[in-house]
């Protein structure tokens, strides 16, 4: 069964000619792809036109692909160089590396002890929703940060975007720590 | 203050799994890993648009053969020569006349015969 392949594996009987083996890969991907499109160029059509373009990509290029693992993490970067493309012809590049602290140090201390069970306020779907809106408020460098890690382990996130593990791990952990802030303060709010 | 623990986790000196093992009994460290769980859940990817994966597939794999679109294009070409053909015949073949037109053709050339017959005859007259 197709969906029992591994992604090297799709890739080799797709060049080979096995057509079902590209979709595979496509309706293995699409969700997170498009996904992380939409959080980069915060447009939907744009977001669309990209996906397209990506997959276009591989089918052209799948035939010089060595088994080596690397087919998801392809398919984001491509996505992300070509998101980054779009965004700077369009002059809508804000800077995706930006981040409000550099380097291997994070000062654990600036930010206040949060250790108060924010979570127990955050129920069902409106709770979800509230932590995805919290999410979006973050420099564009930690949300996408974030949203890497659902796909990447860290050490494959610090690999793609091409910045230094301590780095990739001081802007998640500093992002989820900013996340709960922004929850404690809206459940003090309510 | 932040546990020392979640601090070595947060710089990678502490597996996940060995962080894991730890916020069971830290109550603080036991928040941060729900939140990270909550993150986990809220940023599960939404199913993208239908649409946009049958374009994929239209442009890829289930884009007609060269041949295919070829023998398409030579087909639709064939039958607009056919169609460009069949007019250009019909419009070189004689139109036969239609009834009205029929009728005023007798009538001008029965006119013409009369006033012919007329001028013979008044030269006739004439000279006789």
């Amino acid at each position: 069964m197709m969906h029992e392949r591994t992604d090297d594996e799709l890739v080799q009987l797709f060049a080979q000619g096995d057509n079902p083996a590209f979709e595979e890969l496509v309706l293995r991907y699409k969700n997170g792809l498009y996904q992380y499109l939409k959080t980069l160029v915060k447009d939907e059509g744009t977001a669309g036109d990209l996906f397209q373009e990506v997959f276009i990509s591989l089918f052209k290029h799948a035939a010089g692909f060595k088994a080596q693992g690397k087919v998801k993490a392809w398919l984001f970067l491509t996505a992300r160089n070509k998101a980054f493309n779009y965004l700077r012809d369009n002059k809508g590049l804000d800077s995706l590396d930006q981040t409000d602290e550099e380097g291997n140090e994070f000062l654990h201390d600036s930010l206040p002890d949060t250790s108060l069970p924010v979570l127990d306020q955050l129920t069902g779907e409106e709770g979800l929703q509230r932590i995805r809106q919290a999410v979006e408020k973050l420099p564009p460098a930690q949300r996408e940060t974030v949203y890497l890690r659902q796909y990447f382990a860290f050490k494959e996130v610090a690999e793609l975007l091409g910045r230094p593990l301590g780095t990739v791990l001081a802007d998640f952990h500093r992002a989820v720590q900013k996340v709960r802030v922004q929850l404690q303060q809206q459940g003090e709010s309510i | 203050m932040k546990c020392k623990q979640q601090v070595l986790m947060e710089q990678g000196k502490l597996t996940e799994q060995a962080w894991q093992q730890h916020a069971k009994e830290c109550p603080s460290c036991r928040e941060t890993h729900r939140l990270h769980e909550a993150l986990g859940e809220a940023l599960q990817a939404p199913a993208a648009p239908a649409d946009l994966v049958d374009k994929v597939f239209a442009r890829t794999t289930r884009r007609p053969s060269w041949l295919v679109r070829w023998r398409t294009v030579l087909a639709g070409s064939m039958v607009a020569v056919l169609v460009a053909a069949g007019a250009v015949y019909h419009t070189l073949q004689p139109r036969p006349f239609s009834n009205a037109e029929l009728v005023a053709y007798m009538y001008q050339t029965e006119t013409d015969e009369y006033g012919t017959f007329l001028s013979d005859l008044t030269i006739f007259e004439q000279e006789f």
